[in-house]
């Protein structure tokens, strides 16, 4: 259970939230400019790293706001949370804990 | 009166209360302050158990949550508990309690008994060789025969009439166990004003020091606890949680805490619950969660009176009980040493030390000896003789290394074995927080390593075994927790003045040799619970075994209801030494939560019965509870699914009710709808981006429906939407849907179309609706709102206004799910079931009828209107089900616009929506039924499937049964005959168009 | 140990907790950004209200309150007017514009109000948000989960303390019998 640091409300319960799935894949401009295969990219396909991942939270129970988060897969350590349109915070910025 | 190996004076025990408990039949009497345990050895009873495998006679091992033994089933009835240790049952006045894993007569008479004799035919992995060969031999002759040997307790069959609850709490500092390290931690991280709370497994703080004899500040240390604890408890901020167990270590420091609250009550108050489960979030955690002794794995080592040489002492001096008379202290450190002394100073006439290093330091030899106690060091105890008890310890001279005896055996007659192979840190909580464990050559122990979340292990648990040392360290955790979660702090106060012995590491032994290889000649037990033996290990490597966590599952070592507490580290130190691999090499086990036993209740909460899951209730429901009204699960919504007369099955309710709707007047209770305001300027480009038909040109007043897919074009939720003002709109959605519609469009609002400007509000609740439909729906409507017009001439379908319904401010919806002329009235939710009653009362005259969800089904079914979720699952595009017309051709871009032009999801093979009707008018098809071709039944199978049953009903209108159904190119083949695959046979059906009643849409305008 | 610190045991009695359900009041939802000082003053202007900008906050003018619900959202409950007359004051006095979202949501939601020294520690129950005074003071609100349904939860009254407890309607009977079975044991003589 993650405490979830909602860029509006502030650290909130994990329960609070749903999950997004991976961040920054915007939907095309013009889909139909793709061929199948790019497409189905675009909707299926996804990463799955080890390791810091940028995904997508909502507060349901809370403000119903998007944002997005950087997460580490490993420790669950949630290094940053920052709104949708902001630009994930650079990597040297981040705090991660001993390991 | 309490027993006759209770000690004339001493123990923290209350002599003012006598306490009278029943063990298997037998009335005995302890004190308050005893547990179970406790109170059975003052009676003299050690045989408590029978072993889970081989039967054989067990006691109690340890006084704590370690014990493996002595599990006990308590209370009767309904209030029966299977398993609990007696180690930590509290003893209550009427505590009814009685041995597990034994037939009639308790364990000094197990007819099973027999078993240990057959124990060389059951080593490790019996079982799966055994068992696991044939299916059906399992099944009927070797599980039935396990069922009933085996097993612990026995589970109560009736609920359970206590209650459970649980609760959330936020901390500054947590501080796990209430020993002299928690004590130290709490004292200091809670003077900086943090919020601290401080759970202890028992019912008074102390922790060891209640076991020992042992001064701080020239008090007795229960005396120190006491004084500090009373301290914290004046604290505003601090949280005191006595008898608490603190079970589980999660992600983002998330622990979770079993307390007791009434189980050490003679008599519970009713209106507390039984145990709280405590989630507690913590910025920063201590942990002093202490260590557990270990014993060591000699032959034959499992005898009632064989304990552990920790819970000897504790006997002594905590409960005042001497549990032997005749007493061997077999160690490999001088810290069981005590235990020796503590029983000859409560009066034990033979006390002797087996020490199996070949020297000791000479103070501890010549305290011994002054003392009386006899010391043989060099020397180990490789066997026991006994029964119900064990009678003697043989003795034996071994080598330096322990690996080997020298010498001939002696036969030491005795009553107890007090027996210690040194300390293992619990680390369990530690482990569970994913921090690293490192294994201490010094101690021969794991501890603490590499924490991952925000925490310190403190004193025994982090392997820091003196209590001065101790003391100092955990006052410094305390002031850094305190510290890091953000509360100025100075510096710990000086320690307290200790007088307590200097702790020394033990020289390891792990496995005690004998004259025999175990396995040959007696059973050298490493898991007792588990009957795992050294044996069991060492066949477990000749086979092939060498991860740990392989060891475990073959042989059980660590399982169980003690998660082997004694055994783990016995277990991995032999595996290690048979590989011969170094310990930290081999590793431990995964700790996983829970670290003690928690009840499902307590699991569960409060959340049963009608609590599991809310039930959402519309504003009228009261008036369909008083029309007897049987009710359907839509969501979390109550749903009236249909209404019966006296005497009326479903079947007939639903035809009467259908019937009326048809013939003259129905209402229908359609507030659970989903509901959502837009508004914004950009509200009709957002429409028609993410519905797939046209929106731009509905006129303010008008309605329309819609369909929604997602990016894959599969239909996902449907709905109208009414144009209210220039710039707002309101959507429906399904009763089911609806909180994922409103997700879903502010997913895109938020995420792909920040510049749009549009805003939602969900709005579901602030109306109540009543929807009236039929030929006299007009009739009734006019009486309800007699100031305005209703005529479909001045009020036409797909259109909305506002009106004054029965004097409360409504809006009218000219939208249609039965295909009957209808009106949807919305009035604020308050006023919800005062419309009710008016469209009731105007409807008098018509025989107005209410009806539930099954009649709306079969009408909108005979009208082919689908309900997502029934008609789809996920997998049918708008094509699929025959709404083409729904598909703006014009539109470069909307949700699922991409997928549905794909050429494949226009292939006309597809599955589609059609009607069926069966040959046989009485036939209503099961949903779901398969359909096929003519004949496929008939041929060998595989049999190609063309499609399945998605809604049926039986429709009075054309008094027959009718279906709608997903077929494979089905649109093509309207009027052909398929068949439908029921388990009687296949029935012949007809396939038909999706709309089966007023086909040209006459009755929507009455 | 005082009664109003999280998880004190309140000696039980009738006064330890209480639950009732509040009157309807006229309430808006309202929408807009509160970088754009000209809303924020037309606001003002219709409500007397200054929108709380402070995540978790709710401020009041006379009866009147607005309650913070996220970046662009609030709730103004003006129990003293109409709700058709104040959304119509709200939309004056910002000239029409066209991006301003008021909706009535006077029914939307059953309020109740908890009070009482135990009051927190059967919130507690519900909810996993922190309600400690140091967390939870004078004027904060938090929409966030209660029980197995989600509510706006807000302290009215911080000495007391009194919460109010904002639940869609569909889910005011489970919240009461939720909160009633929860209070029981605050309730009962010892």
């Amino acid at each position: 259970m993650h405490i979830i640091q909602c860029p509006y409300c502030g650290p909130r319960e994990e329960v609070e939230f749903t999950y997004g799935g991976q961040a920054h894949i915007a939907r095309p401009e013009n889909p139909e400019a793709l061929d199948d295969a790019q497409w189905a990219d675009v909707l299926f396909m996804r990463d799955n790293p080890k390791g810091i991942f940028a995904e997508r939270w909502m507060h349901a129970a809370g403000c119903r706001r998007w944002f997005n988060a950087l997460r580490h897969t490993v420790s669950h350590q949630i290094l940053a949370t920052y709104r949708m349109g902001e630009a994930p915070p650079a990597p040297d910025t981040l705090e991660e804990a001993s390991r | 009166m309490t027993g006759p190996d209770r000690l004339r004076d001493g123990g923290l025990i209350d002599r003012t209360k006598p306490v009278t408990f029943t063990w298997n039949g037998r009335v005995l009497g302890g004190y308050e302050g005893d547990t179970l345990a406790s109170a059975l050895l003052a009676n003299g009873v050690h045989l408590v158990a029978r072993s889970f495998k081989y039967r054989r006679p067990r006691g109690i091992l340890g006084h704590g949550t370690e014990e493996p033994n002595a599990m006990v089933q308590t209370g009767d009835g309904n209030r029966t508990e299977p398993n609990p240790k007696a180690t930590v049952v509290p003893l209550v006045e009427g505590l009814r309690a009685k041995s597990v894993n034994t037939a009639k007569g308790g364990p000094e008479s197990d007819p099973r008994a027999g078993m240990g004799m057959l124990s060389r035919f059951m080593p490790a992995g019996f079982y799966y060789k055994m068992f696991h060969g044939s299916q059906t031999m399992w099944q009927r002759v070797w599980e039935p025969i396990i069922r009933q040997a085996a097993g612990w307790g026995t589970c109560p069959t009736e609920p359970d009439p206590d209650t459970y609850d649980h609760m959330n709490l936020h901390c500054d500092v947590l501080v796990v166990g209430g020993g002299p390290a928690g004590i130290a931690a709490a004292r200091e991280a809670a003077k900086s004003g943090a919020r601290v709370v401080l759970a202890d497994e028992q019912e008074r703080f102390g922790g060891r020091l209640l076991d020992r004899p042992r001064n701080l500040d020239g008090l007795p240390g229960h005396g120190w606890a006491d004084r500090e604890v009373a301290a914290l408890a004046e604290e505003a901020e601090v949280t005191l949680l006595p008898r608490t167990t603190v079970f589980g270590y999660y992600d983002h420091n998330l622990l979770c805490a079993l307390e007791r609250r009434t189980d050490h009550l003679a008599e519970a108050p009713s209106h507390v619950t039984r145990q709280r489960l405590w989630h507690i979030r913590a910025r920063r955690v201590v942990l002093a969660t202490g260590a557990h002794e270990r014993p060591l794995v000699f032959a034959d080592n499992d005898r009632p009176g064989i304990m552990l040489a920790s819970a000897v002492a504790a006997y002594v001096h905590r409960w005042a009980v001497l549990p032997g008379r005749e007493a061997v202290v077999f160690t490999n450190n001088d810290g069981a040493w005590e235990a020796a002394h503590l029983l000859k100073k409560a009066g034990a006439p033979a006390v002797t030390i087996i020490d199996s290093r070949p020297k000791v330091s000479d103070a501890l030899k010549r305290d011994a000896e002054q003392a009386g106690i006899t010391v043989k060091t060099g020397h180990a105890v490789t066997g026991t003789r006994g029964g119900k008890r064990v009678t003697a310890a043989l003795v034996q001279p071994v080598n330096a290394d322990g690996t080997r005896v020298n010498g001939p055996a002696q036969t030491l007659a005795c009553d107890l074995i007090a027996t210690s192979g040194g300390w293992s840190p619990v680390v369990h909580l530690f482990s569970q927080s994913r921090g690293t464990l490192t294994y201490d050559d010094t101690w021969a122990c794991f501890r603490p390593g590499v924490a991952v979340q925000p925490q310190a292990s403190v004193g025994a648990c982090n392997g820091t075994f003196g209590l001065a040392e101790t003391l100092a360290e955990a006052a410094e955790a305390g002031v850094e927790a305190a510290r890091a979660a953000g509360f100025e702090t100075a510096a710990p106060a000086p320690a307290p003045s200790v007088e307590a012995p200097e702790a020394t590491p033990p020289v390891p032994l792990w496995l005690v040799p004998a004259d025999t290889a175990p396995g040959r000649g007696g059973k050298w037990f490493v898991d007792f619970q588990n009957d795992t033996t050294a044996a069991d290990i060492l066949l477990a490597v000749r086979e092939g075994f060498e991860s740990v966590e392989h060891v475990k599952r073959y042989t059980l070592a660590g399982f169980g209801t003690d998660q082997g507490k004694t055994a783990n580290i016995n277990a991995l130190a032999i595996l290690a030494g048979t590989l011969g691999r170094p310990i930290p090499e081999v590793g431990t086990t995964t700790f996983r939560a829970p670290y003690t036993p928690v009840t499902f209740g307590a699991m569960a909460g409060r959340n049963l019965g009608d609590r599991l899951e809310p039930q959402r209730l519309t504003n009228i429901h009261d008036r369909h509870v008083a029309l007897r009204a049987a009710f359907e699960d839509v969501g979390q919504w109550k749903r009236p699914w249909y209404y019966p007369k006296a005497g009326e099955d479903m079947h007939a309710a639903v035809a009467r009710e259908c019937k009326a709707t048809r013939d003259s007047v129905g209402v229908l209770d359609a507030s659970t709808l989903g509901k959502i305001d837009i508004q914004g300027p950009d509200a009709a480009e957002f429409l028609n981006r993410v519905y797939t038909n046209a929106w731009t040109k509905l006129a303010v007043g008008r309605v329309r429906y819609g369909i929604m897919c997602g990016e894959d074009g599969m239909v996902f939720d449907d709905g109208t939407t009414a144009r209210i003002d220039e710039n707002r709109y309101l959507m429906t959605t399904t009763t089911g849907g609806a909180a994922h519609v409103m997700d879903h469009l502010e997913e895109y609002l938020q995420t792909e179309w920040p510049d749009l400007r549009v805003r939602l509000t969900s709005v579901t609740e602030q109306w109540a609706t009543v929807a009236v439909a039929g030929p006299k729906a007009l009739e009734v409507v006019k009486r309800v709102c007699p100031d305005d017009a209703m005529a479909p001439a001045d009020f036409p379908f797909l259109s909305w206004k506002t009106a004054t319904a029965a004097g409360i401010p409504a809006r009218i919806f000219r939208i249609s799910f039965t295909g009957e002329l209808q009106y949807e009235i919305n009035v604020p939710w308050h006023h919800g079931a005062d419309l009710w009653d008016a469209v009731m009362e105007a409807g008098k005259d018509f025989d107005i009828t209410p009806y539930g969800t099954e009649t709306m089904h079969v009408l909108r079914a005979e009208k082919g209107f689908i309900i997502t979720g029934q008609e789809t699952d996920g997998t049918q595009t708008p094509f699929d089900l025959g709404m083409d017309w729904i598909v703006s051709k014009k539109k470069p871009d909307f949700i699922g616009r991409r997928s549905l032009f794909r050429p494949d999801m226009q292939r006309p093979d597809r599955k589609q929506l059609v009607g069926l009707k069966p040959e046989d008018p009485k036939v209503v098809l099961p949903e779901g039924t398969q359909i096929v071709e003519p004949g496929a039944l008939n041929r060998p199978p595989p049999v190609p499937m063309l499609g399945f049953v998605t809604s049926s009903y039986h429709s009075p209108a054309l008094e027959s049964g009718f279906a709608l159904a997903l077929i494979a190119g089905g649109r093509d083949r309207l009027g052909e005959t398929v068949e439908a695959a029921l388990p009687s046979g296949p029935v012949t059906v007809r396939l038909h168009d999706p709309v089966f009643y007023d086909a040209e849409g006459a009755r929507r305008d009455g | 140990m005082t009664v109003d610190t999280l998880p004190s045991r309140p000696q039980a009695s009738a006064a330890a907790v209480t639950l009732e359900r509040l009157a309807l009041r006229t309430t808006l939802n309202l929408r807009g950004d509160p970088a754009d000082a000209g809303f924020l003053d037309a606001v003002k202007q219709a409500t007397g209200l200054t929108l709380p900008t402070d995540a978790n906050t709710w401020t009041e003018g006379g009866s009147r309150r607005a309650v913070w619900l996220g970046p662009d959202e609030w709730l103004v409950v003006a129990p003293d007017d109409t709700a058709e007359a104040l959304e119509q004051a709200v939309r004056t006095a910002r000239g029409g514009d066209p991006w301003l979202s008021v909706t009535n949501v006077s029914h939307n939601s059953t309020v109740f109000r908890l009070a009482g020294p135990a009051a927190r520690m059967v919130l507690a129950k519900a909810t996993p948000i922190d309600l400690h005074p140091r967390a939870f003071g004078a004027n904060a609100c938090a929409q966030t989960v209660l029980a197995r349904t989600r509510a706006l939860i807000l302290l009215a009254e911080a000495q007391a303390p009194a919460f109010e407890v904002w639940v869609r309607n569909s889910f005011a009977q489970y919240t009461a019998d939720w909160l009633e079975d929860a209070m029981l044991e605050y309730q009962s003589p010892p």
